[in-house]
């Protein structure tokens, strides 16, 4: 199977090698024939990768150890859910991933514009195959997945058990199929840009596609946050660490370019803005892979060391200088028309909007880039830690949270002061009673008493445009109030599943506001004894320990009491695998709409445990959030039907 | 390639037992591999051959430019639609209604005028190609549907700018009034 996966690979090398050369020499001679067998070899390059792919599955479930990537990431005992899974957790297989991913989209845009779009066809398919090309260049001549050993071990060396975890089998392809993704709308403002059709086709045509990708990585991100929260044992979600930066990066500019794309739909400005947004998008999805990859920034993600970082660098340099050149000669054609008509319309708070998610952005990767800059300016590596991101990036999403609810307040082009102020006077009220009540009921943390006001009357704000909207409808169309609201929706997907979205924005911060709150206690017990934090009260039971299959476990079993209401037991544990000199945590974690109990099983002699016990507030309203904002993006990219009121 | 070099014919003697079964998944591949790269070659080279075919594909179709300025107008009532509804729910006063729908209205009348132009042109250009019969077919109910006013075939409904015959009385897709509107429609263009 070996060959046939290393043959497929080169197979398609040589078609995607051949459709970017005939791409050029058809759009050169203006050749429909040529630009058709171009086509036509695109699409045999998905062909190939499957069975590239198909063929690295079959080594790994059938457990091929003289493959050295299945004998480095699987073993005999592994699983096969995890088999499948080693696919994308090594260099090569996730490479293989991304090639094979990029080329089915590169098919699907092919046949989604077998009719539309003729003229910006054979550009888009030009950058779409030579970054595919890239990739199958670094699997042939860098990093080959087949690459065979010279005798065969008898097992693998298993994968990671950090990676045995659910979260192995959707975070990575997630985030993956989010990067890939970027690809398209980016080939797509490359193609109008080289053909000079510079109007709002592209992005039209391109808007499900970004949408997609945002929804792939919003979701990436919140299972890598929700994997490290019950897995690496620290007790929190999100470390600043350089590679969820990396993916945070491209989120960040993906969000502002999702917003500021509706001015140059609807007003036919920002078309200069558009293009850069969609340029550096790409590129930090390139560069997240660059950081990991090539071992410059030390992270819990690295691959290790390797000289593909280089090949990443150079591809990176080349895409950025022709990207912007392209887009400098083409600047005398991307001004636009119209002017903002007054600072108070939606026009001017989405300009805020991407002001502030540059910014975040910006801050994001100075922070990443940090330790380089220092080590080549001073000589020194100096990390900046969360304090840093934490300080720029709270205030920021901060304001962003209140143009969320102040933005659909504001219509296009103006709105009068004296309307503005109407619409405000309800949400405000609402949230100064919100206020108070938070202040009785204790809270006197400034950033999160800020926070949950700011939730509150985003909240009040998102709700008033279902109710009135619906209400509307009621009174218009005179339907009853659900079919009313139902058609709202369905109506108008992107504004109302917008606002679906931005309420799981609201949730996801009133988690964030949560961590203010956060109490950690390390305590040491015996047998019989008990402990309280907050207003649990935890009493360690048992430690056992016992051997399976894959590793020696210590489970500490301890009974948790909710103010003297028995609630359940927690059972945090310590994996030894064999093989591996660390031992892996495995924490326990209960969970109530308030508020996680999460138990660390820190240490462990005879019958005296040691345990680390955090009380970390409406955590779990964090993952509820990303769920509403993904429901929100489906909604958004539902397929419209044609005929309607 | 990379890592390839390394097996020597000894190697393959050394194998185990379940390699036979192995060795026929190869085999198999081989053969699936060797069928895919005949048929990609052919799939790749066809169109090479069938030169003709694809030259009318390259200049961009007036049907591709009225496909566009139909979107374009579409979008202009999706936006006046949206005003709409903003104006009902009181985040638009009524006066800023009147101008933008204006506005707008003017935008869509531009795209619609651009259309028919296109459209006429395109009848010209392909008229000598239809037999005597086809044409006599097409002629006979386009008497019937020109417009007295402005001999067009068609109208555009001012409530939702779908396209309707221009004898039609009530607009196919929203159901508005065309009859009284279509005046005023005429009144705007001219």
């Amino acid at each position: 199977m070996t060959e046939i996966g290393y043959y497929s690979i080169l197979i398609s090398l040589f078609f995607s090698f051949y459709c970017g050369l005939a791409l050029i020499l058809g759009i050169k001679n203006r050749r429909a024939e040529v630009i058709a067998s171009a086509e036509n070899a695109a699409l045999a390059v998905p062909v190939f990768l499957t069975l590239s792919a198909a063929a690295l599955i079959y080594a790994l479930v059938t457990r091929d150890f003289q493959i050295e990537y299945v004998a480095r990431y699987t073993s005999r005992s592994l699983s096969l859910i995890y088999t499948l899974a080693a696919f994308y957790a090594g260099q090569e297989g996730s490479l293989l991933f991304w090639s094979w991913i990029l080329s089915l989209f590169t098919a699907i845009v092919i046949f989604q514009n077998k009719k539309k779009n003729r003229e910006l066809m054979p550009q888009v398919l030009l950058v779409l195959v030579a970054v595919t090309f890239f990739f199958i260049f670094l699997m042939t001549f860098a990093t080959n997945p087949f690459k065979t050993l010279n005798y065969r071990p008898f097992d693998g060396q298993g994968l990671n058990p950090l990676l045995q975890n659910p979260g192995m089998i959707f975070h990575p392809p997630a985030l993956l199929i989010g990067y890939v993704g970027f690809t398209v709308p980016f080939a797509f403002a490359m193609a109008a840009l080289i053909t000079g059709k510079l109007g709002s086709t592209w992005i039209k045509t391109t808007r499900k596609w970004t949408l997609t990708a945002w929804a792939f990585l919003t979701a990436g991100n919140l299972l890598g946050m929700e994997w490290a929260y019950v897995e690496l044992g620290w007790g929190g979600y999100w470390a600043w660490d350089p590679v969820e930066n990396a993916s945070f990066i491209p989120w960040i500019l993906a969000t502002a370019y999702l917003h500021s794309v509706m001015i140059q739909e609807k007003r036919d400005m920002l078309k200069v803005w558009n293009i850069v947004l969609i340029i550096f998008t790409f590129l930090m999805t390139i560069f997240g892979t660059f950081i990991t990859r090539s071992g410059l920034i030390a992270s819990v993600h690295s691959f290790g060391e390797s000289t593909l970082g280089w090949f990443f660098l150079f591809f990176l340099l080349l895409a950025l200088v022709g990207s912007f050149t392209l887009l400098f000669f083409r600047l005398p054609h991307l001004k636009s028309r119209n002017q903002l008509d007054s600072l108070l319309s939606r026009e001017s708070s989405f300009l805020i909007n991407n002001l502030l998610f540059v910014g975040i952005a910006f801050t994001v990767l100075w922070g990443t880039l940090f330790p380089i800059i220092s080590e080549a300016v001073r000589g020194t590596k100096l990390t900046v830690g969360p304090p840093f991101y934490n300080a720029v990036v709270a205030p920021v999403g901060l304001a962003l949270l209140l143009l969320t609810g102040i933005c659909p307040i504001i219509a296009w082009r103006k709105t009068t002061l004296k309307k503005f102020a109407g619409k405000l006077g309800f949400p405000l009220i609402l949230s100064g009673f919100g206020a108070a009540g938070l202040y009785l009921y204790g809270i006197r943390s400034l950033y999160a008493l800020v926070t949950f006001i700011f939730c509150i009357f985003v909240a009040v704000n998102l709700f008033m445009e279902f109710y009135t909207g619906t209400r509307t409808r009621h009174a218009v169309f005179a339907e009853r109030y659900p079919k009313a609201f139902w058609k709202l929706v369905i109506k108008n997907k992107r504004r109302y599943g917008g606002h679906i979205v931005h309420f799981g924005v609201v949730l996801i911060f009133m988690a964030f506001a949560g961590s203010v709150f956060n109490i950690q206690k390390q305590v040491s017990l015996k047998k019989g004894e008990s402990f309280k934090i907050k207003n649990y009260t935890l009493r360690f039971d048992a430690l056992s320990t016992y051997p399976t299959a894959s590793k020696q476990k210590v489970v500490a079993t301890l009974t948790v009491m909710n103010d003297e209401h028995p609630v359940g037991i927690v059972s945090p544990e310590k994996n030894l695998y064999l093989g591996l000199n660390q031992p892996t945590t495995e924490v326990a974690i209960h969970t109530n709409y308030k508020e996680d109990l999460y138990v660390i099983l820190a240490g462990y002699d005879k019958d005296l445990a040691t345990f680390k016990i955090l009380v970390n507030p409406l955590v779990v309203w964090l993952w509820i959030g990303g769920g509403v904002m993904v429901i929100g993006a489906i909604v958004v990219v539902l397929p419209e039907r044609r005929k309607g009121v | 390639m990379a890592g390839k070099g390394e097996k020597t014919d000894a190697d393959r003697f050394k194998k185990e037992p379940n390699d036979f079964e192995q060795q026929e998944h190869t085999m198999l591949g081989y053969i699936i591999i060797f069928g895919l790269v005949i048929g990609a070659c052919y799939w790749v080279i066809n169109p090479l051959l069938r030169e003709e075919d694809f030259q009318k594909d390259y200049t961009s179709q007036p049907e591709d430019i009225l496909e566009k300025l139909e979107s374009k107008k579409d979008g202009v009532y999706a936006t006046i639609k949206e005003l709409e509804f903003d104006l009902s729910m009181g985040k638009l006063s009524e006066e800023d209604f009147q101008i933008l729908k204006r506005q707008y209205l003017q935008e869509a009348a531009g795209y619609m005028e651009e259309m028919d132009k296109l459209e006429s042109l395109k009848a010209t250009v392909s008229q000598p190609t239809k037999s005597d019969l086809e044409e006599e077919i097409e002629q006979e109910p386009t008497a019937h549907r020109t417009h007295e006013s402005t001999g067009k075939k068609h109208i555009y409904c001012t409530s939702c700018g779908k396209r309707a015959a221009a004898e039609s009385r009530f607009c196919g897709a929203c159901g508005a009034n065309l009859h009284k509107r279509s005046k005023n429609n005429v009144q705007e263009e001219n």
